[in-house]
């Protein structure tokens, strides 16, 4: 299946805020699974967007117009090894074949009361442990970034930044709840052809090398508003590295922002 | 007809460490393991306990405290006393289908919010029947996100498995009825102290009612439903030992890890694994104490709200005492004016 067009959006130049996001668990679920609740490596570009509208305060499904194809760019730089567990839960069943359809019930969750006890789900989550990543954002919305940068208390003078978060910041789930640290501001510049990035790279950009390795990962990356939900409108393929060090390549076009050398999704 | 709770506004965010130890015991099985084994992350050795866990604690103690709740223990209702779904609600907030028609859809979700205690700390996702879904209105929401949110909690060192695991005598039925049971082995850790970190958020408390007086309940719930609830055979053996909510003054702001700032004194010598009780734990807080004085500096902290067991041993600034060392050292860090020592069972 053909990529669309990674990106439209021209990022040079451009004012960037950048911050660090860790947690003790992330768990960004996997859409391609169903009784395995398996989690994606590195925080997918719509879960950034998410994580960003809610320490904004915007409601749900109203933020995927800033963060479209055509009006942002998002570089996002794992910071450790990306380590995972698994943590079994009870759950109620919901996917597909699980799901009872009884005559004169709405919704997805109808399972008659009786069979609830019986057909308790044990569920294999997996969590990663202790992830953390350096996000570079640009939006061509200017009034967006007057807000992150004022919530993040990114262009700080006076010490370390005081972050304020209107919804609390979460890695996925919920109950994985996220730090935000070292908010800064900057520009970006280049492109400029480079042999490594600090980023995720795209799979079109990827020149394997002998004796380099890194895993490879496809996630969401943008998103609609489709039928009072959302809809996800484009995947992107990227590698990364396994270490939380740099991808090697050979002449990649990328951008350096704020101390790091990256390739915007 | 629906009680109303006489309620405030939440105005204040808080953050919550919360540090438990289970000393003999299972404080949370892994249900996809043989015999519930304690849930351990392999590559580090620590046990791991989820916030479901907690949060059953919390709710049960909500249930015995007789303040209503949403989301039942199996374990402690009758089996045969098992409501349907429309059936929940209904218990809860002791409406009837009639009286809930004549309610507009916010009304009725907030009749069932001051019911349900668990609700308006947790969230719950709720789905009816589609005859009580149209009585409820197009305006109840099918979701309540919860403004607590507490992470899995994990031990601050290694653990040790106790190897003299036995089979248990009783014999435990697969399922009602069956006349031959399976026999089950007896899982423990030797000892596991348990740090636990959590957010109130005072936005998305509008959106479950969650008022000022919930949080300030929150003291001593979590303190009384780790004393209370743990009284069966695998969590016998279960202590609060620390309990800290730093509640901000400034709108929208959390310091964030703040249980990042309590660790092991002697992390650099040992990973823990031979710990057997809690004598045996000095915690290292120089980086919480700072973290909380620069809060308070900064105009960011309203109060600290602490509760400190008899036997937890602290060191500050290579200095060791007990919790009257911590509690004094609390106090001339953020000021004596801003702790608030709970008693839990005021």
């Amino acid at each position: 299946m053909s990529e669309p067009p990674m990106n439209e959006f021209d990022p040079s130049s451009r004012r960037c805020v950048s911050l660090t996001v860790s947690g003790d668990w992330a768990h960004f679920r996997r859409i391609d699974t169903t009784n395995d609740k398996q989690t994606y490596r590195v925080i997918p570009r719509t879960t950034v967007a998410g994580l960003l509208a809610a320490i904004l305060g915007e409601p749900r499904d109203s933020y995927y117009d800033v963060f479209a194809r055509d009006s942002s760019a998002v570089a996002i730089v794992p910071q450790r090894p990306l380590r995972t567990m698994q943590v079994p839960m009870l759950t109620l069943p919901t996917a597909g074949g699980d799901i009872q359809t009884a005559e004169g019930v709405s919704g997805k969750t109808v399972i008659p009361p009786e069979v609830l006890e019986r057909e308790r789900k044990r569920r294999a989550f997996e969590y990663l442990c202790d992830p953390a990543y350096r996000l570079h954002v640009v939006l061509d919305d200017d009034e967006w970034m007057d807000r992150l940068v004022d919530r993040l208390d990114a262009d700080s003078e006076t010490g370390p930044p005081s972050v304020r978060s209107v919804y609390t910041p979460s890695l996925g789930k919920t109950e994985c709840l996220a730090d935000i640290t070292e908010s800064s501001v900057g520009t970006v510049t280049g492109p400029e052809s480079v042999s490594a990035v600090d980023s995720t790279l795209p799979e079109a950009k990827v020149t394997p090398l002998a004796d380099v390795s890194y895993a490879m990962e496809r996630t969401p990356a943008y998103m609609t508003q489709a039928n009072g939900g959302r809809k996800t409108t484009g995947f992107v393929s990227y590698a990364y590295p396994t270490d939380g060090g740099q991808i090697e390549t050979a002449d990649v076009e990328a951008y350096s922002v704020n101390g790091d050398t990256v390739c915007f999704l | 007809m629906a009680a109303d709770t006489d309620t405030t506004t939440l105005e204040n965010r808080s953050e919550i460490v919360f540090l438990y130890d289970a000393e003999d015991c299972n404080p949370n099985g892994n249900p996809l393991s043989a015999n519930d084994k304690p849930r351990v992350d392999e590559t580090t050795g620590q046990a791991v306990v989820t916030d479901v866990r907690l949060k059953r604690y919390v709710r049960d103690q909500l249930d015995d405290d007789e303040l209503g709740i949403y989301i039942r223990n199996p374990s402690k209702a009758p089996y045969e006393d098992v409501p349907d779904r429309d059936g929940l609600f209904k218990r809860v907030t002791e409406l009837e289908e009639d009286d809930v028609e004549d309610m507009s859809g916010s009304d009725a979700a907030e009749a069932f919010l001051n019911n349900a205690a668990d609700v308006r700390y947790f969230g719950a996702t709720c789905s009816f029947s589609s005859e009580f879904q149209d009585a409820l209105g197009d305006d109840f929401p099918g979701q309540f996100i919860g403004p607590v949110q507490f992470e899995h909690g994990r031990s601050m060192h290694t653990v040790t498995t106790k190897t003299e695991s036995k089979q248990l005598s009783t014999v435990v039925a697969s399922e009602a009825g069956d006349e031959q049971g399976t026999f089950a082995t007896d899982n423990r850790l030797q000892y596991a102290l348990v740090k636990f970190h959590g957010v109130v958020n005072e936005n998305a408390a509008q959106d479950t009612l969650l008022s000022a007086e919930d949080v300030e309940r929150l003291d001593a719930l979590l303190w009384r439903s780790l004393k209370n609830q743990t009284l069966t055979r695998s969590k016998m053996g279960h202590q609060p030992r620390l309990y800290l909510r730093a509640e901000y003054a400034t709108d929208d702001y959390h310091h964030g890890g703040l249980d990042d700032g309590i660790e092991r004194a002697d992390a650099d010598e040992t990973d823990g694994a031979e710990y057997r009780n809690i004598t045996d734990v000095t915690l290292a807080v120089d980086d919480l104490v700072a973290a909380l004085a620069g809060d308070a500096e900064e105009g960011h902290l309203e109060t600290l709200h602490v509760v400190v067991d008899d036997h937890i041993t602290v060191s500050i600034d290579g200095a060791t005492g007990g919790p009257e060392f911590l509690l004094k050292e609390l106090e001339e860090a953020v000021g004596a004016d801003r702790v608030n020592r709970v008693d839990v069972y005021a």
